[in-house]
């Protein structure tokens, strides 16, 4: 919401600067910054005389004027329009200006007269629909004042970002309110003229309500044989200040009390009101209204509506309806001012999809005290401006009186929750200024918060608005604080970071996807995921929550490789969803690892070959990235899976937590992604169990001995380990493959095997024949178990 | 004068040759006329036809000792030689190290990590909580009453079964409150989503830090208190901080905190839109309806809650100025963290 700096000296005499006055509104909660609300080419359009009109000597239809700018000499212009005369002060777009349709005034010759700028017309300026002639300005206005000081009248524009609760800010003098508390002032509520003639309002209009649930209060007034028509200068810059353009002064008049008062107001074509009555009630099912769009609308029993005798004739509080619409040949009014209902009006602007400057006030709360008001006043300024009329009385359907609510106030709690030692003589300062009136006794204050304020109903609220008007910044800051003497639950974080850590020390780099994808991007990863679905997205792509963390990875991955960044070394740890009747969420989210190698995993140096990626690389990364942190290990099983070749099962224990595999093509656009990809579910208790017990290092010898054994190829290396590790004893300290071949010298269907052992005892030298049994042993279990035979040791 | 004796007369005239110190070319032509193919030893050992029968071993092993021979004492002469005049190009130590390639933190994670290190120091635990969430612990527990325009501040992502993708990371302070009993003092970071349009300013989701204090005697001067050290090592000692009042359904008071940009110092600049403040936050006291949710009596207990975005401040700091490259994980923005 905009609103004007002289319009608001009319109700509080601030001589602050503009730019002051901004900082203390954004001090006491009411954001504001200062705007431009005209465009920057107005700056070169300025007030010129014409001085004199003669006929162009070549054209019918143009004049030759001289005007003058305020400057020098007056200038020679040509104008096509038919209303100027000599005497007149018009808009002159001097030369150099730039309209923003890209139009440049140049100094030009026409029909070989010369011109030097352009008279300008309601409509080139987008003031109006107006061109029938030239706009013709005041007969005082400053010559040579530039339309951006002439129709603001040198004002300023103050935009104010509100929050919700501050409904009763929503007009000038709501705004002028909280100045008065702030800087210690008077506020001033407008005073005018109410003429009524004898004839009484209710003899010519009746309002019955049907839902005095959703609208509690509807007052109306009647103003006879007014005259539609353009609205004074003054009006005129009052609207443009804040951004509001000028219809005519009955219009006017309802938008400008609007934006003093805050209360939404309308005013209805009498003649058009039919059978002299308003009835408010609820839309029946599929009924039709055409707004003042022109937009014909379905309702259904959401909304309320303003009817007459026999029809619909405004959406209550949202739009009025175009049967009954102000027209320039509207003589007689029927002006309404009303409460309804903040959850009805809201329900009514979702359902219509129409957000307009009356729901925006009645869905954050109007005040339904402040309605006879703002009625009046209305009436008075209509008349002040088209003249008219003012029936007697209000006829006012109030059936159940809206009382301001008392709510207390200890001095004590409220500085207690501020940390603050604010004296009670202040704190009733400061809520007289708001006029929340009250009495106080021993430090309590029984409040009347009026109905302006329906944000404030407890303790609470008030002690904001005494912090809010002291100011938040003078609170002061204690030197020393407490820390409770408890530490809080702990939670997985800590385990994540270090798997992050580590992954990135080891060159590793960490992505941050995005998590929802469409509907039909969830490969089966882990077999079991049902993704959850939204219910209401912001694009088809972004349909779903991600049931793995593949799609995303790979979507990254695709994005680098197609960027021929193709080396690559990722990593992500994010939580994934999957559906799950049983939580009050229909969810259940895990962590997840993702691991995604592709290219080469180290690049050739010249002291170094490259080494490009393989599932057995991946494979290590997580072993030893479980071993190292958390002392577990993996244990991986081949699989069959529809996304990998090289498909591998990850255990930890009896649970399989993951899979791995070298990546098949996902899908026709992501045809660019090959790699190696891993996905672990990060078990949440990893880590806290480790307990590291130091083993004394043995000062014994240890004896390596190298075992070549050749076997069947199809015997797989896992179960050759498991065999060694039985038969070995416990001797064995280390066992490593270091060499498998097959091939030349082997025969078919053979694999040669080579592994380093060493053996070493804690508590004596190992002599020669231990070790030798050991060997023996060991070879002993491969020949029984797999037919496998020693080749020679190396 | 026997082939023997001959071997003996070579070997003799080799070490005279050795001893008057040869150059370096000297010693490749001695190589070439001792070693070579046609070499005077390979002559000389094609004599072995004329060597009688049961001594030609004897001679052909004399001839190879005295070739090794040969070739070891030239190869010595050479690399001393190559150590003398080369011995900068013996070991090229110019040559580039072998690096390892380091990993990267992604920039919203440093960014976090930064803010627990802080707020580690000042006594609060970490706290997390699912994404996906009940309307009652997102909103309701939360003080948002069911159709209020509050609801509208943050555009939310519903899922086909009523549930909501969390708005904000307080839902974890509901589920904090109702599992522990006070003194808490947590924060919370995550991931949470907004329904709006993507652009470079905003995306539809993003991650929040949020800190909860409740205990005894807990005032809004501690709060500024505890904001004010958090910023000054964040942001700096001189930082300056700002507190405006504001609205959040869950807090009562409620304020907004910004800084002072770190950037032109609060002179204003292009990344403080010439304010000379950067909005970090909100903050305010718990709300005594979201105690009243969560079973905690109001009168004995106050608490404080203070939230920040990661994006928005990582952005700031990294002087990044299109939120989407957060989420696009390009290797070459990666990599510069």
């Amino acid at each position: 919401m905009n609103i004007s700096y002289n319009w608001l000296k009319e109700y509080i005499d601030i001589d602050l600067e503009p730019e002051v006055l901004a900082a203390k509104l954004t001090d006491a909660g009411l954001e504001a910054v200062i705007v431009e609300t005209l465009p920057e080419f107005f700056k070169s359009i300025v007030v010129g005389h014409v001085v004199s009109k003669e006929k162009h000597p070549d054209a019918d239809k143009l004049s030759v004027c001289m005007i003058d700018l305020g400057r020098e000499e007056p200038k020679q212009i040509i104008c096509g329009a038919p209303n100027i005369a000599a005497g007149q002060n018009v808009a002159v777009a001097t030369i150099g200006t730039t309209f923003p349709d890209g139009m440049k005034i140049k100094k030009a010759k026409l029909r070989g007269v010369v011109s030097n700028g352009m008279v300008c017309s309601e409509r080139e300026l987008d003031l109006s629909q107006d061109h029938s002639g030239i706009m013709v300005l005041d007969e005082d206005a400053e010559l040579g004042m530039d339309m951006v000081s002439y129709l603001s009248g040198n004002d300023v524009s103050i935009e104010l970002d509100l929050t919700p609760d501050r409904s009763d800010a929503l007009g000038h003098i709501g705004v002028a309110r909280d100045l008065a508390a702030l800087l210690g002032l008077e506020m001033r509520k407008p005073v005018f003229e109410l003429n009524e003639s004898s004839t009484p309002t209710s003899d010519i209009i009746s309002v019955e309500l049907e839902d005095t649930q959703s609208c509690p209060r509807y007052a109306a007034r009647i103003v006879k044989n007014v005259k539609i028509g353009a609205s004074p200068v003054w009006m005129r810059q009052r609207l443009q200040a804040i951004g509001i353009r000028s219809i005519n002064n009955v219009v006017d008049a309802a938008n400008y009390v609007l934006m003093e008062t805050g209360h939404p107001l309308h005013t209805f074509d009498l003649r058009y009101i039919e059978g002299g009555k308003i009835v408010v009630r609820k839309a029946g099912d599929k009924e039709k209204i055409t707004t003042l769009d022109g937009k014909e609308r379905e309702l259904d029993d959401s909304v309320l509506l303003i009817c007459d005798a026999k029809k619909p004739v405004a959406v209550a509080g949202i739009m009025g309806g175009e049967n009954s619409e102000v027209k320039d040949d509207t003589t007689d009014l029927l002006l309404e001012s009303a409460f309804f209902d903040a959850v009805v009006v809201r329900r009514g602007a979702k359902k219509l999809q129409l957000a307009t400057d009356a729901s925006h006030r009645f869905e954050r709360g109007t005040d339904p005290n402040g309605i006879p008001f703002a009625l009046d006043r209305l009436a008075s300024l209509i008349v002040e401006l088209a003249g008219g009329e003012i029936t007697q009385g209000q006829v006012d359907a109030y059936p159940q009186t809206i009382e301001p609510l008392e709510v207390s106030l200890r001095a004590q709690r409220c500085n207690a929750i501020l940390g603050t030692e604010i004296e009670t003589a202040t704190i009733s300062k400061i809520l007289n200024g708001l006029e929340l009136f009250h009495t106080e006794d021993g430090g309590v204050f029984q409040v009347t918060v009026p109905t302006f304020r329906p944000d404030i109903t407890r303790e609470i609220d008030l002690i904001e608005e005494v912090g809010r008007i002291f100011g938040y910044n003078s609170i002061p800051v204690p030197q020393h604080f407490s820390i409770a003497n408890k530490i809080n639950k702990k939670t997985p974080d800590q385990i994540r970071e270090r798997i992050i850590d580590h992954l990135a020390s080891i060159g590793f780099n960490q992505i941050y996807g995005n998590g929802l994808l469409a509907v039909d991007e969830h490969p089966s990863v882990f077999g079991d995921e049902e993704a959850l679905i939204l219910a209401n997205p912001l694009s088809r792509d972004m349909a779903s929550m991600r049931s793995s963390l593949l799609m995303g990875m790979a979507k990254v991955a695709d994005y680098n490789i197609n960027r021929r960044q193709s080396d690559l070394k990722l990593f992500e740890l994010g939580n994934v969803s999957t559906v799950d009747m049983d939580s009050d969420t229909g969810a259940c989210e895990t962590s997840h690892l993702a691991i995604f190698i592709s290219g080469e995993l180290q690049s050739k140096q010249w002291s170094q070959e490259s080494v490009e990626v393989d599932v057995f690389q991946m494979k290590g990364i997580l072993s030893s990235t479980y071993r190292d942190l958390f002392g577990l290990d993996l244990l991986f099983e081949p699989m069959e899976h529809d996304l990998f070749t090289e498909s591998i099962a990850i255990y930890l224990g009896e649970e399989k937590i993951g899979i791995l595999g070298n990546l098949k093509m996902i899908n026709q656009n992501l045809k660019s992604v090959r790699g190696v990809y891993t996905e672990v579910r990060n078990s949440e208790n990893l880590g806290l169990s480790r307990n590291i017990q130091y083993q004394k290092v043995s000062v014994y010898p240890a004896v390596e001995r190298d075992l070549s054994i050749l076997i069947d190829a199809i015997v797989p290396f896992g179960k050759i380990n498991e065999t060694i590790q039985k038969n070995a004893g416990k001797s064995l300290v280390y066992s490593r493959l270091y060499d498998i071949y097959e091939g030349k010298s082997i025969a078919s269907g053979k694999k040669s095997l080579t592994f380093r052992l060493v053996f070493q005892n804690k508590t004596r030298t190992l002599t020669e024949k231990e070790i030798d049994k050991d060997f023996r042993r060991i070879l002993k279990g491969l020949e029984d178990a797999y037919n496998a035979t020693l080749r020679e040791a190396i | 004068m026997s082939l023997f004796n001959k071997v003996d007369e070579l070997r003799s005239e080799f070490k005279q040759a050795l001893a008057s110190s040869p150059a370096l070319s000297d010693l490749e032509r001695m190589k070439q006329k001792y070693l070579g193919r046609k070499g005077v030893l390979n002559d000389l050992f094609k004599k072995i036809v004329e060597v009688e029968n049961d001594r030609r071993g004897e001679f052909g092993s004399l001839i190879n000792q005295l070739k090794l021979d040969i070739h070891d004492l030239i190869e010595e002469r050479i690399n001393d030689h190559r150590t003398d005049t080369l011995s900068i190009s013996a070991v090229d130590v110019t040559l580039p190290g072998v690096e390892y390639e380091r990993g990267t933190l992604h920039p919203i994670e440093s960014t976090l990590r930064d803010f627990k290190q802080i707020f580690h120091r000042l006594g609060f635990a970490v706290a997390e909580g699912p994404e996906i969430e009940t309307q009652w612990r997102n909103f309701d527990a939360l003080n948002f009453p069911p159709e209020h325009p509050a609801r509208d501040m943050q555009d939310t992502f519903f899922l086909e079964n009523d549930s909501v993708l969390r708005t904000h990371t307080s839902p974890v302070q509901v589920r904090l409150m109702l599992e522990e009993k006070p003194p808490i003092r947590s924060i919370m970071p995550g991931r949470v989503y907004r329904n709006e349009a993507i652009d470079a300013g905003h995306y539809c989701l993003f991650h929040q830090v949020e800190g909860l204090y409740v205990d005894k005697n807990v005032t809004m001067g501690e709060l500024k208190a505890t904001l004010e050290l958090f910023c000054r090592e964040y942001f700096g000692e001189n930082v300056k901080l700002r507190f405006r009042p504001s609205f959040f359904p869950f807090t009562e008071p409620s304020s907004e905190m910004d800084v002072s940009c770190f950037l032109c110092g609060g002179k204003g600049c292009r990344v403080c839109k010439q304010t000379g403040w950067l909005e970090i936050g909100g903050c305010g006291m718990v709300d005594p309806n979201v105690f009243k949710a969560v079973n905690i009596d109001s009168e004995e207990y106050t608490g404080y809650a203070f939230g920040m975005g990661i994006e928005r401040i990582a952005m700031m700091k990294y002087g990044i100025t299109d939120i989407r490259l957060l989420f696009e994980n390009d290797v070459r923005f990666l990599k510069q963290f």
